[in-house]
């Protein structure tokens, strides 16, 4: 299996458990996950996220079982320096946005500029929509969600990059599955989806198409995302697209 | 192992997905993940109903007694009543538990916990010795207006000490909700609804001791697979783990292993 969204580091408000990356390694493989996609948690909070993103980055170096995905903040002005470093450095092989913890929005001019970049890199791109429960969160630290309709128009308006929206609920991986046949470069990861049976109702009404296998890991237990996979009985093709050939496909194409 | 899940919720306006019946789909659902045993209740025919009426009552409770016949010994039904309809509540428990075949009594978001409106049906589950399952959390974008926090039902287990109350929703609850409900040990927690969120659960342990923790899915709305897993990947021993995923429960309702 491919994680295609994790994270490595501290979260302010609660000790995770398996919060580096040995230890993070090790709890991954315990579900059977061979690889995964991972990005600071440091790079939410920090004034400018490079630091933790470079940090990371050296770290993951000797640790090939972790793919590295920077986060980028477009409304600083190094987010370009910081984007080719992780690359010809780190080997960078997506960037993560977090336009809600970052303040701006699809059409902010850096955003844009960043899409664009991230094509000429052939690098896809991340937009995390969430990362908690609007409603469990620190009453002094409360983000709103990013609209899916955000990295919808992120997506229409960089058709050739790769676009993994992460962190949907099912409502709005129903509402952005139909928008494939305009934007095929959206991809749907499943870590915050819940609904009883609810892989197996979408699968048989829409397929695997652009859907990922993902964690959210260490913030969530690895354990549930594998189990909500598991629970869905699917023919070994259809599993086999879900936990990673849909995501080696995107890297396939866009690296 | 078998495998209790402590809350449930199933109703006519829950559709179905495998078949023409989705209690019988939510069983089939549960059972390939060793869940044998579901409290089971219904907010409702029509919806989940806040501020139920005691026709909608009566006929929310019917319809859990029908699935109790359905799926003897595997769906244990909970009583939905209201403290705004405090007498009417009181006969529907009658006619549910103490003369039917229901096990506890569901209060939701009609009155808070702290409410000496629920002190009657408090009252009648002390006669009756049956737990009383009460919804809480702590929501940062703010509780609606008659539900509880946990320390409301922190208040209500201090004033009903002789009751086993389980307050719904860890992950609501947070660690606010736990250290609330810390001193009174007529209470549990059930881990249903939320997110998977890592850690919450081992600190509750740590905090209230396994033997005050209750697996629960709130499916629906939530997946047994995911809540599932918050047990089964947090970091327990297996005892632990044996007394959230079943054995807390069946001490509560004195129900043998074997029945």
């Amino acid at each position: 299996m491919l994680d295609a969204s994790a994270f490595i580091g501290n979260w302010p408000f609660r000790r995770l458990p398996h919060s580096t990356p040995e230890t993070l390694e090790a709890r991954l493989r315990r579900e059977g996950i061979t690889s995964a996609c991972v990005s600071p948690l440091e790079g939410l909070f920090d004034y400018d996220p490079q630091p933790a993103n470079a940090a990371l980055g050296a770290r993951l170096k000797s640790l090939p079982f972790f793919r590295f995905v920077p986060v980028l903040n477009p409304t600083l002005p190094n987010w370009e320096r910081a984007l080719m470093l992780c690359q010809q450095q780190f080997a960078a092989v997506a960037v993560r946005l977090h336009p809600n913890y970052h303040g701006y929005d699809s059409q902010h001019a850096g955003a844009r500029a960043l899409m664009q970049a991230a094509n000429t890199r052939r690098l896809p791109v991340i937009v995390q929509l969430r990362m908690q429960d609007v409603r469990a969160m620190h009453p002094l630290a409360q983000v709103p969600d990013t609209d899916w309709k955000e990295a919808l128009a992120l997506a229409l308006f960089a058709p050739e990059t790769p676009v993994i929206v992460s962190a949907c609920s099912w409502t709005e991986i129903n509402a952005l599955r139909p928008r494939l046949e305009d934007a095929p470069n959206l991809y749907l990861t499943l870590t915050h989806a819940e609904y009883v049976d609810g892989v197996r109702r979408f699968v048989e009404k829409w397929g695997t198409h652009h859907l990922l296998f993902g964690t959210h890991a260490p913030l969530f237990t690895p354990t549930a995302a594998r189990m909500k996979v598991e629970a869905a009985c699917l023919n070994e093709a259809d599993l086999h697209a879900l936990v990673r050939g849909n995501a080696e496909q995107i890297w396939k194409e866009g690296t | 192992m078998n495998i209790y899940d402590a809350h449930v919720h199933m109703a006519r306006h829950v559709a179905p997905w495998r078949s023409d019946d989705s209690p019988a789909d939510m069983v089939a659902a549960a059972r390939r993940w060793g869940i044998t045993r579901q409290t089971v209740m219904s907010l409702g025919n029509t919806g989940y109903i806040v501020y139920p009426t005691p026709q909608e009552l009566r006929e929310a409770n019917s319809h859990v007694i029908a699935l109790m016949a359905q799926f003897p010994g595997e769906v244990i039904g909970y009583c939905y009543v209201s403290p705004k309809h405090p007498n009417e509540s009181l006969e529907e428990i009658r006619r549910c538990v103490a003369e039917g075949p229901m096990k506890g009594i569901k209060l939701w978001i009609a009155a808070k916990a702290s409410d000496p409106a629920v002190d009657p049906i408090l009252r009648e589950a002390a006669r009756l010795g049956v737990p009383v399952l009460q919804h809480a959390w702590y929501k940062t974008t703010g509780n609606m207006a008659d539900e509880s926090t946990p320390a409301d039902v922190a208040d209500m287990a201090r004033r009903h000490p002789d009751v086993t109350i389980q307050m719904a929703h860890l992950n609501g609850a947070g660690e606010r909700g736990v250290q609330d409900i810390a001193p009174y040990g007529n209470i549990v927690v059930d881990t249903s609804g939320g997110e998977p969120e890592a850690g919450l659960l081992e600190y509750a342990v740590a905090e209230l001791g396994a033997e005050r923790i209750v697996f629960g899915s709130d499916a629906p709305g939530r997946d047994y697979s995911v809540q599932l897993g918050k047990v089964l990947g947090a970091d327990l021993t297996e005892e632990q783990r044996r007394l959230i995923l079943s054995g807390n429960m069946l001490r509560i309702l004195g129900i043998e292993e074997g029945d």
